[in-house]
């Protein structure tokens, strides 16, 4: 906001039209799309956000189910609530943070869940 | 403002890359082959002290791995391309004068930025790479690019250092120190050829060569020596290039499966690595002068062979089509009974686009090249959106023997949908 009465104090990109001016006309120009990006929901950060296909009906209860995929932050400190993907001996797990023994190593914070119906 | 450099170094990158989704194997001896599964190319730390050296060619080797249980991977390129990225991500966040000198090595200017504590913002640089991406890194800082380069191999092989070392604000004599513990082969700029006469000059390390003069460094290595030795004294001579140096070749090789003679298998070959380099150019913005192709027998069996052909083109072009039948008619008849392991297409005398475009701009049938351009696009695009060979020409024939031998490629985590890695659900413990 305080970008854009900036530039209209300094009459940048403001173009002069008897209409309303398109307040998107700017970032329009710039080749920006203007639609809405799912990643800027569900990835805050992209250097360290890994994808997991869940397998087991273990979370079905919560609503997790087998197939979905897990977005996983590396980036996030884990707290005692949170699910986790976890390395254990046999491969890695989903659970959560509160579930795991001192020798388990946690690979990354479960971020976001995705259920396709379709 | 003085200079001050960062070097960010992942240790064995593409291990650490396959480590990542396989922690079991933290401790293992791993090591990642070449396309084709033709020599090491990366080594784990375990893997080195069982004496696998650089290139090790994997065939020669094989009993060794198997008697020592060294775990093997074809490369995956892909996802180390993707952790590449992510590194580089991160790194642009800390400071958007990053220059990505390799697949696995960025430098950073960091005089802009407020740091009093070099060393901790090092670790600091160091735990994140580690945390957020999963990747090992060494860090080396200093005021020039040479002596961040020697500060970040001295941190990756000193185990005190924790993986940092910086020379900034160190005292003089420590600093030395680390110099002298530097041979000379670890130079940056140093190569084989170089090491032996130096050393037949009596200079053995870093701190040797820091101290001869600029004359001598002159007769024995040029401007370039000159410049090594004003940087080892740290006097910057190679600035941030926060763009990228600019490409002076494209070159894409192959193995083949198994060497063949055949006419038809070479062709095809050197029509898909034509199309790979050729690919590659149009997305950098480039145009090549001239093309050679390399066609080699084995170096490890009798019988050697070698077949090199080059030739230039009166218009630059990155056209798939045209280089691809000119590197076959130079190639011209071939005979069947002379058995090839590898084929290497490489352009060079490169010209950017923009460039063509001011010199020639009266000399071009300009609209010609413009349809040819907007079809090679189209295939581009084409091949981007689907896959890496839904368009291709006609001579790029996938036959079975020149597809690579990809026998442990690990799966494409991070770049294939149904490659992701899996999480198994575990029971909640009951309340």
């Amino acid at each position: 906001m305080d970008d854009d009465l900036q530039a209209m104090a300094h009459g940048d990109g403001v173009s002069v039209h008897s209409g309303f001016p398109n307040p998107a006309a700017d970032r329009q120009e710039r080749g920006q799309r203007l639609a809405l990006d799912i990643n800027q929901l569900l990835v805050k950060h992209p250097s360290s956000t890994y994808l997991f296909r869940v397998a087991g009906h273990h979370f079905s209860d919560q609503g997790i189910y087998d197939g979905d995929v897990a977005v996983i932050d590396r980036a996030l400190r884990p707290r005692p609530a949170d699910l986790v993907v976890a390395w254990q001996t046999g491969g890695s797990t989903l659970c959560r943070y509160g579930q795991l023994g001192p020798e388990d190593q946690v690979w990354g914070v479960v971020a976001a869940v995705i259920h396709q119906y379709v | 403002m003085s200079d001050v450099f960062a070097l960010i170094d992942c240790n064995n990158f593409f291990v650490s890359c396959e480590r990542l989704f396989r922690p079991e194997l933290s401790d293992r001896p791993v090591v990642v082959l070449s396309s084709n599964d033709g020599c090491a190319v990366s080594r784990s730390n375990e893997a080195k002290v069982l004496g696998i050296p650089m290139g090790a060619p994997a065939f020669k080797w094989r009993h060794f791995f198997r008697q020592n249980g060294v775990v093997q991977f074809s490369g995956n390129f892909e996802l180390y391309g993707d952790i590449s990225q992510r590194i580089t991500r991160l790194l642009t966040g800390i400071t958007p004068r990053t220059e990505v000198y390799s697949v696995d090595e960025s430098f950073l200017d960091l005089s802009r930025l407020k740091i009093t504590d070099y060393g901790a913002w090092g670790r600091e640089a160091r735990r994140r790479i580690l945390r957020e991406v999963g990747i090992p890194v060494s860090v080396g800082i200093a005021s020039t690019k040479t002596l961040a380069k020697l500060a970040a191999e001295q941190a990756k092989h000193d185990a005190g250092l924790e993986g940092v070392l910086e020379l900034v604000n160190l005292p003089p004599h420590d600093r030395e120190d680390y110099m002298l513990g530097t041979p000379i082969n670890d130079i940056w700029g140093v190569g084989r050829r170089l090491a032996p006469r130096l050393r037949a000059e009596g200079i053995y390390n870093a701190l040797d060569l820091s101290r001869i003069r600029p004359r001598l460094a002159g007769q024995l290595m040029g401007v370039h020596g000159r410049q090594m030795v004003a940087e080892l004294n740290g006097v910057s001579c190679h600035p941030l290039e926060p763009f990228g140096r600019i490409r002076q070749t494209v070159m894409h090789g192959r193995q083949f499966g198994e060497d063949t003679g055949e006419p038809l298998v070479i062709e095809a070959a050197i029509a898909s690595l034509t199309a790979r380099a050729a690919a590659r150019l149009r997305t950098d913005g480039l145009l090549a002068r001239q093309a050679a192709v390399y066609l080699s027998g084995n170096r490890h069996k009798p019988g050697y062979q070698r077949l090199s052909r080059s030739l230039g083109f009166d218009t630059p072009t990155a056209d798939t089509g045209l280089i691809t039948g000119r590197l076959m008619d130079a190639i011209g008849t071939l005979n069947a009974s002379t058995a090839f392991h590898r084929a290497d297409v490489l352009f060079f005398d490169l010209i950017s686009e923009r460039k063509l475009q001011v010199d020639l701009f009266n000399h071009l049938d300009l609209d010609e090249s413009k349809v040819s351009k907007s079809r090679l696009q189209a295939v581009d695009s084409l091949n981007a959106r689907y896959g890496s060979h839904t368009v291709r020409y006609a001579a790029e024939d996938l036959s079975a023997s020149w597809q690579p031998r990809r026998g442990h490629r690990s799966p494409r985590y991070t770049t294939a949908w149904d490659d992701l890695p899996i999480a198994q659900t575990k029971r909640p413990p009951l309340r």
